[in-house]
């Protein structure tokens, strides 16, 4: 297959070293392992991840111990995750929880909590989603009241990515003074955290009810209107580029089946309507893979479009990996539809990702609102 | 014209819906599954044996076999339709093909020792056609059988197989002559899944479900009286039962009709963003109008096969042609039921935010078997492409 989003050499050299590692650390085998124990990652190659590759700290500020680089590089990263359905918390821990400590522009949690999550010690994630399980700031009902010399946080937030292990809830509330973000601790009095049973079984999601728990207000003294909307746009790019590196491992195994499969006396691959198949799915990942550098991008450097290219790279990649991922089951035939066979692994990823953050229709809206439509 | 029953037929589907509700097992299938649980198996033999009994099952056989005198293939459809539509189940595995296939090439002591413990439920049968190397391209099966005095010992390996884990009887092609055309070597026969050398091994689904299984076999001496038809004329009995899977179209437009309801009222039950119900919002009732139209004309469209069927006017690539589309349709209709229920829509089975504890997630899934099972759909577009539109054929 091709490279993949790649600006620089840079780029490419790091995609290499991912997904040379995943190749090795995350194979099937051990994803299925931790898929049916349940666990949230295997902490030796959690580590190795943090340690030797330095992947935690990627996206963090060289000041509190990161690499320094950005979404561009994150989404690098996530690609690749996404390819080989890596479980382990990453995605909550940096891709949510680290850019919005970094978005925040907030020196004290940054310095509080950035560097644990750059070496690999803190776990964390965003709490965003509540009945609706829409990421839409409007629908947040919980509640923080100042409590103490900090805040107390009330209400339930649900579809929580890894919200049951994680060693830092940042949690999206109503202050008396508007919206704002809330860091409780994991294992803090009054969290109670259940995990939830989903189509995915790769990524962990979890309900978690906050009853007057303790927390240390984030984004102090700035207007978090003006920063927390861009947190999730930022998450929607990496989810998309998560999506896309699915879609594009999805074409792989259907491209490299379709070569070696025999009916007929030929290679399925042979024919028409396979290969047009798979020249779709290819038309697709690549304008994912555009849709994602451009989205990664313009958040990099706050463009004014960065919104739009969010969402519209999210909406892309959606489709393209529900549409990979049902087509490569398509491909394999009786074997697709194996529980062995990896591919309904990525149906089931596919799925959930597309409705993790909003379903599309709700996507949809929005882009057109973005587009002034 | 018209596809509608006669009033006698409507009379006769409302008996078989009488007789289902009252002798039925209760059990309700559970969406898109194939295989029941080991524990069901005994009061579904019953069952399948109540229905013969009644005259619901096997009712076009010859009367000498059991069949009822004047019943058609219309009946057999509406059959198949009541049991679709009180989602219950009917004939378990593929007793129904392995009757076609005696009746239609077997002896008449296969006759005699086959059918009436299919019609007692004694026998529940596999279809073992497929194998690793040979599914669309089944003639190019190689399990061997190979003549021994008066048996034939089989060796090879069978894939896919629905309900080999409960079969007592396998309906096995296996080749007996590798030395002529694919097609021309093939010999059917009944295979008692008790002999030595047969090794079921159950295959788990997309699902996590246990439907179908691996089947080996080695070194399976299978006696030359269970020969179907003619040795090396399984390719023609094969074909002739395959046929014989077309009762299932109207029953499919039954299914999509269920679904259709289920999908009103999820709309009915879910809030859109702005609060109002999905069923009020102008997108979802087009989705669903869309996917309302698809049913009807799934509906009409098997009425139309089966009456075709019925006074022998069936083109070939009719079962095709209704296979292909109901299976696109029930699709759209799972992803829709996935899709209303929004980000809820991740929940599954189990799970307290799963709406109706996770059928839609779980049809969702299923569905993929439709477009592949009993012929992948990229494959039968080929047919119906040639058969029906006369297009040059595929080198195959
Ligand atoms: C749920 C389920 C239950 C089943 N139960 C049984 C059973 O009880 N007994 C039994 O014998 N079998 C059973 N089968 C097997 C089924 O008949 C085969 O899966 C089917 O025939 C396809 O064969 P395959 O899986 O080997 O796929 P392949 O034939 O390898 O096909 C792979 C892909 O290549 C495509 N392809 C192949 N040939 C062509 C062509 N000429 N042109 C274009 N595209 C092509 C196909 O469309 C498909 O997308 C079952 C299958 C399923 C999924």
């Amino acid at each position: 297959m091709t490279g993949g989003a790649s600006a620089s050499a840079e780029h490419d050299e790091l995609r290499q070293v991912v997904r040379k590692f995943l190749g090795e650390r995350s194979p099937s085998h051990a994803v299925r392992r931790l898929m049916a124990a349940g666990e949230e990652r295997d902490h030796e190659v959690w580590s190795l991840l943090a340690g030797q590759l330095g992947l935690t700290g990627i996206a963090v500020p060289e000041r509190f111990g990161g690499a320094g680089y950005g979404p561009a590089e994150l989404a690098v990263v996530l690609e690749e995750m996404g390819g080989a359905l890596l479980v382990a918390p990453y995605f909550a821990t940096v891709a949510l929880a680290g850019q919005a400590l970094t978005a925040s522009a907030d020196e004290d949690a940054m310095a509080r909590w950035l560097p644990g999550i750059a070496d690999g010690t803190l776990t964390a994630t965003l709490a965003v989603a509540e009945e609706s399980g829409a990421w839409d700031l409007a629908e947040v009902a919980a509640a923080a009241e100042p409590a103490g010399g900090g805040w107390a946080v009330t209400g339930t937030k649900l579809f929580v990515i890894d919200g049951h292990t994680a060693g830092l809830l940042l949690v999206v509330a109503r202050a008396p003074d508007g919206l704002g973000v809330f860091a409780v601790d994991g294992g803090a009095a009054g969290v109670e955290a259940a995990r939830l049973d989903t189509l995915d079984p790769t990524r962990a999601l979890a309900s978690v009810a906050f009853n007057g728990a303790p927390a240390v207000r984030v984004g102090v003294g700035r207007d978090t209107a003006a920063w927390l909307p861009q947190v999730l746009d930022l998450a929607l790019a990496a989810l998309a580029a998560e999506q896309l590196g699915g879609a594009a491992r999805c074409l792989d195994m259907a491209v490299s089946y379709a070569k070696v499969r025999e009916q007929f006396g030929r290679p399925i691959g042979s024919f028409q309507a396979i290969k047009h198949k798979c020249a779709n799915l290819l038309v697709d990942v690549e304008c994912g893979r555009s849709a994602v550098f451009h989205a990664s991008a313009a958040a990099a450097t706050g463009q004014p479009d960065a919104p739009l290219a969010a969402v519209l790279a999210y909406t892309h990649c959606s489709q393209a990996f529900t549409r990979a991922a049902k087509e490569c089951i398509q491909i394999h035939g009786g074997i697709g539809y194996t529980w062995e066979h990896d591919a309904h692994l990525y149906l089931r990823r596919a799925k959930s990702s597309q409705l993790l953050f909003g379903p599309p229709a709700r996507q949809r809206a929005r882009l057109a609102e973005l587009a002034g439509i | 014209m018209r596809f509608d029953y006669s009033q006698e037929l409507e009379d006769y589907r409302a008996a078989v819906r009488a007789f289902i509700e009252r002798h039925g097992p209760g059990a309700r299938k559970h969406v898109g599954v194939r295989a029941p649980d080991p524990d069901q198996v005994p009061a579904l033999r019953a069952w399948v044996a109540r229905l013969y009994a009644a005259g619901y099952l096997g009712q076009t056989w010859p009367a000498a076999y059991g069949g009822r005198p004047g019943a058609t293939i219309e009946h057999t459809f509406i059959v198949a339709e009541e049991i679709a539509r009180a989602r219950t189940w009917g004939e378990i595995g593929a007793g129904a093909l392995a009757a076609g296939a005696v009746l239609a090439f077997g002896s008449e002591a296969q006759r005699q020792r086959y059918l009436p413990r299919i019609r007692s439920g004694e026998d529940l049968w596999c279809q073992l056609f497929s194998e690793p190397g040979a599914g669309s391209d089944l003639a190019s099966l190689k399990t061997r059988a190979v003549r021994d005095g008066d048996h034939f010992v089989v060796n090879g390996q069978k894939v896919w197989t629905t309900n080999g884990h409960h079969a007592d009887l396998g309906y096995l092609l296996a080749r007996t002559n590798p030395d002529v055309a694919k097609q021309a070597g093939i010999t059917a026969f009944a295979l008692d899944m008790r002999t030595p050398g047969v090794d079921v091994r159950p295959l788990r689904e997309i699902t996590g479900t246990s439907d179908f299984n691996e089947v080996f076999l080695d070194n399976v001496r299978i006696p030359a009286e269970a020969v179907i038809g003619e040795v090396d004329g399984g390719w023609r009995v094969a074909n002739a039962s395959l046929g014989h899977e077309r009762s299932g179209v109207s029953a499919r437009a039954v299914e999509l009709y269920a679904q259709l309801d289920d999908l009103v009222e999820l709309a009915r039950r879910t809030t859109t963003a702005a609060g109002r119900p999905a069923i009020a919002d102008g997108a979802t009732r087009q989705r669903i109008g869309r996917l309302a139209a698809l049913a009807h004309v799934t509906d009409v469209m098997s009425k139309a096969v089966r009456s075709r069927i019925a006074n022998g006017t069936e083109d070939a690539a009719d079962g095709p042609l209704a296979k292909v589309f109901f299976s696109e349709v029930n699709l759209a209709m799972t992803e829709c039921g996935v899709a209303l229920q929004g980000v809820g829509g991740m929940a599954v089975e189990g799970d307290r935010q799963a709406y109706a504890d996770g059928w839609w997630q779980d049809a969702y899934l299923y569905a993929r078997a439709y477009t592949i099972a009993g012929g992948a759909n990229e494959v039968l577009k080929t047919v119906v492409a040639e058969r029906a539109l006369g297009l040059p054929r595929d080198k195959r």
